[in-house]
């Protein structure tokens, strides 16, 4: 029949000594006392016991009260301790508007004294645009009602306010409500940032979606409207030439060729823009990539580039990465295409495609080849969009491949960089993560 | 039937219009070949209303329609051509200068019979305009015309 100890003991109901046990112990001794009495005879003796177990019982209830009084002592001090301590704020308030007895979180607070907050109708103290609600909450409360994080603010003695959550119950006795009340405002104060942070953030994100949106619409106007003029140059500049195939001369026709290649190789400029730019939004659904199968299928695709060449291509055994299988792959494809390409001038290319640990757990994939290479002083501008290191006489290309690389390994998170030497071949190095299951499996 | 069915070019461009003339006249197509300037002429040319309420009627054998166009749309056009009854079973293809996904996917889901990137390069678009010709001129089997269906 214990009760929770944490808890302050309702007054009178627990003696220290359980009743029955002393009870039991003092009916006892009583009958013994009683019992000896009449059996050593005589009147006096009966008497005598009888005045011996009035005696004993009357000590025994004078016990009996002084231990529960000392225990009602008790756990008055421990309800005031608990009182005073308490964190939160306590308050006990009137029907008539007055607090009755507030604990000294108040005075920590708000800087007013308990008297001084008794003093006044507690609704003196309340921010005159939570009145009303107040008011309400305190007739609710008084109806039966239970407040339950209710929020308003209470002026400080510096002039103040502070946020409070109350919490609160009627007690039907004496009309009287307890209520407890945390101080939030500080809590308010982080949350209001956090909805303007929240706010600013979807500001951005709209702004984003904004711009994204535009360029969609750009790209997609590009991709319409721009291209529709070079098929009219290219087309005209055809139908011209059969048109007045014999009155041109040689100057004349290598003229109207140049405006057709030129019309091409603007409309082979914006195909890899395009691709450039779909790069950049399309969705890279990331997952744990066997890097050896992607390799597999780069190096088949660039078959048909190797036809008629002695191209040693090595490609070693590569680990899982995490990333977006198709664009590692076409990431893959531009590198060897790559290669392929600047090492055209060798009686024999070798070509290598490996891995080795990077910093952090990244794995850095390169491929290296024995071509024409670059000066290193150039490097920089050797992932720009449409940059390149050699005219389009050497090496043909729109020098988009790899800035598609570079924007693929950044989409990755990871890193790209290029080593070379004038004549002496070149190696591009990609950081890519390290798959995930790769430590679980 | 009475002599062939024409063949509708729909496109804004009169350039385009003429590239593509010129591609088929090559081809000695002897279909005759109309034109709708925008969107809104080219449903007027299938209603047969408007300007091409005197026109003869004879679906053609096939539409070429651009996609982007002034007012109502390649898209709109096809939109309306399949929402009609009547003109629902006529062959639509889109020869357009995009290849975007989402003009793809559109045309698709609109009901579209074939789907033409026009190449930058004109031999290509050419050659692309006369196999467009031979294949829906010359060798489909068109609906039986005038609306009535099968």
């Amino acid at each position: 029949m214990d009760s929770d100890p944490g808890l302050p003991r309702s007054r009178g109901r627990r003696p220290v000594v359980p009743p029955r046990e002393l009870t039991a112990t003092f009916t006892l001794v009583a009958g013994a006392v009683l019992w000896l009495a009449s059996r050593s005879g005589g009147p006096f003796g009966l008497t005598f016991a009888v005045a011996v177990v009035a005696l004993a019982a009357l000590g025994a209830g004078a016990v009996l009260w002084r231990r529960d009084s000392a225990e009602r002592d008790a756990d008055a001090t421990r309800l005031r301790l608990l009182f005073i301590h308490f964190p939160d704020l306590l308050v006990t308030a009137d029907t008539a508007g007055h607090f009755l007895d507030v604990n000294p979180v108040w005075q920590k607070v708000f800087g007013f004294t308990a008297d001084e907050l008794k003093a006044k109708p507690f609704l003196d103290f309340v921010h005159p645009d939570d009145v009303p609600r107040t008011l309400q909450m305190y007739a609710d409360q008084q109806a039966g009602g239970e407040a339950v994080a209710f929020v308003n603010r209470y002026r400080c003695k510096d002039g103040s306010y502070r946020w409070l959550e109350w919490n609160a119950t009627p007690v039907a006795t004496g009309g009287m409500i307890y209520a407890m009340a945390r101080d939030v405002t500080e809590r308010r104060a982080a949350e209001e940032k956090i909805r303007a942070l929240t706010a600013q953030l979807e500001a951005h994100v709209a702004s984003l979606q904004a711009v994204n949106a535009e360029l969609e619409a750009f790209s997609y106007s590009v991709s319409h409207d721009l291209r529709a003029p070079l098929r009219h140059i290219g087309g005209f500049a055809d139908l011209l030439e059969k048109q007045a195939a014999g009155q041109l001369d040689e100057q004349a026709k290598r003229y109207l060729a140049k405006v057709r290649t030129s019309a091409q190789r603007m409309g082979k400029l914006i195909d890899d823009l395009l691709a450039f730019s779909r790069l950049g939004r399309a969705e890279l659904r990331a997952t744990d990539v066997e890097l050896d199968e992607v390799a597999r299928s780069a190096a088949a695709e660039v078959l048909e580039e190797m036809a008629g060449r002695q191209v040693d291509l090595r490609v070693r055994p590569l680990p899982a990465v995490r990333g977006d299988p198709s664009l590692l792959r076409l990431a893959l494809v531009n590198l060897l295409s790559n290669a392929l390409k600047y090492t055209r001038p060798r009686p024999r290319a070798e070509i290598e495609l490996g891995a080795e640990a990077g910093n952090g757990g990244d794995v850095v994939v390169f491929v290296r080849d024995n071509g024409v290479g670059f000066d290193m002083k150039y490097a920089d501008k050797l992932f720009g969009v449409f940059q390149r290191l050699h005219s389009a006489e050497q090496f043909e290309g729109t020098g988009i491949g790899l800035a598609n690389v570079q924007r693929i390994v950044h989409r990755h998170g990871g890193r790209v960089w290029g080593e070379g030497k004038p004549d002496a071949g070149a190696t591009f190095y990609l950081s890519l993560p390290a798959a995930r299951g790769e430590t679980a499996a | 039937m009475t002599g062939l069915r024409p063949i509708l070019i729909v496109d804004d461009s009169a350039d385009d219009v003429e590239l593509m003339r010129e591609a088929l006249a090559e081809f000695k197509l002897a279909n005759p070949l109309d034109v709708a300037r925008d969107g809104e002429e080219a449903l007027q040319y299938l209603r047969r209303e408007g300007a091409f309420a005197s026109r003869p009627a004879v679906d053609p054998a096939v539409v070429l329609l651009d996609l982007k166009m002034p007012k109502v749309d390649g898209l709109d056009v096809l939109r309306a051509a399949r929402a009609d009854e009547r003109l629902r079973p006529i062959p639509i293809v889109m020869v357009t200068s995009s290849r975007e996904e989402q003009d793809l996917v559109r045309s698709y889901e609109l009901g579209v019979n074939a789907y033409v990137v026009k190449p930058v390069d004109f031999a290509a678009f050419a050659d692309a305009v006369r196999r467009l010709g031979a294949f829906w001129a010359v060798l489909n089997e068109p609906p039986p015309s005038g609306g009535r269906r099968p």
